[in-house]
């Protein structure tokens, strides 16, 4: 899965350049995100607006990144599509992760600490 | 033959006139990719028959999770297993038959609480979503295992009208 990063005042953005996040991406989408974490990325939001389909593996992916990376680093989550806002809200995910409505939002409002 | 032809090749869009039923019929490998392929076929066929959009990003979500299962637990990850396919769809309502000849499955397991919102950030759960998915975007769950087979029948009452 090729994932887009760029860096804004020290929070890394890593955009998924793909439409779906499923189990047969999953392996992919953490090897990506380990990749940019151990790169030194202490705080990372992620770009979901091209992700149109996210199934439960995709899920636990991300679950998976956000413990590797531990307590001390952040993954928040932005822009996600209805259907995958929709995987998060049904497994009651929503309450766990920081989601924001855009990216910007993501930065302006989150992340506070990376600041 | 390469891995989409064989897809294609055995998807049917027969409508069979007596009932106003439409069948997708689809036989695929125990193979990820493959399932991935498959689910984006079967809502696309659900979008051209005019179901609601949200109800197809369901039923989409709901045919992963129960494909990733067979692929995952009938069959180990072995990549040569068969699963096949039989979507039904009415006005009033879609029936997915989802056939594998792998592990016998013990059924459908009940609904689990995980209360994530309390859980320590180490126990947060990377996985085991499938089946609470399943339960709460489907009507009615079927199973039986005969002749060496598993054999899952789910249901969802519709209310849209569906284009045929």
């Amino acid at each position: 899965m090729e994932i887009e990063t760029k860096v804004v005042d020290g929070i890394t953005v890593a955009k998924l350049c793909d439409t779906r996040l499923d189990a047969a991406q999953a392996v992919r989408f953490k090897e990506g995100l380990r990749e940019i974490s151990e790169g030194g990325a202490n705080h990372i939001v992620l770009d979901m607006t091209d992700i149109a389909f996210m199934d439960s593996s995709g899920l636990g992916a991300v679950v998976t990144v956000m413990k590797q990376m531990g307590r001390d680093k952040t993954l928040e989550l932005a822009s996600l599509t209805v259907a995958v806002a929709k995987v998060f809200t049904l497994t009651r995910m929503d309450k766990v992760f920081a989601i924001y409505a855009t990216v910007d939002d993501a930065l302006s409002k989150g992340m506070k600490a990376a600041g | 033959m390469t891995k989409k032809q064989k897809a294609s090749g055995q998807t049917t869009g027969i409508r069979t006139t007596h009932s106003k039923e439409l069948r997708l019929q689809i036989g695929i490998h125990s193979v990820q990719e493959e399932v991935s392929n498959v689910v984006f076929e079967i809502s696309g066929w659900l979008n051209t028959h005019c179901v609601e959009e949200n109800t197809v990003g369901e039923l989409e979500l709901v045919m992963a999770e129960v494909l990733n299962n067979v692929v995952e637990h009938a069959y180990l990850y072995a990549e040569d297993g068969e699963i096949d396919i039989l979507v039904r769809l009415r006005n009033d309502r879609l029936r997915a038959t989802i056939t594998d000849k792998g592990r016998k499955f013990d059924g459908p397991p009940p609904l689990k609480v995980m209360d994530v919102e309390n859980m320590a950030f180490e126990e947060l759960p990377e996985g085991g979503f499938g089946w609470n998915l399943i339960r709460t975007l489907m009507d009615k769950i079927e199973f039986e295992h005969k002749n060496h087979k598993n054999k899952l029948t789910l249901t969802r009452n519709l209310t849209g009208k569906v284009a045929a």
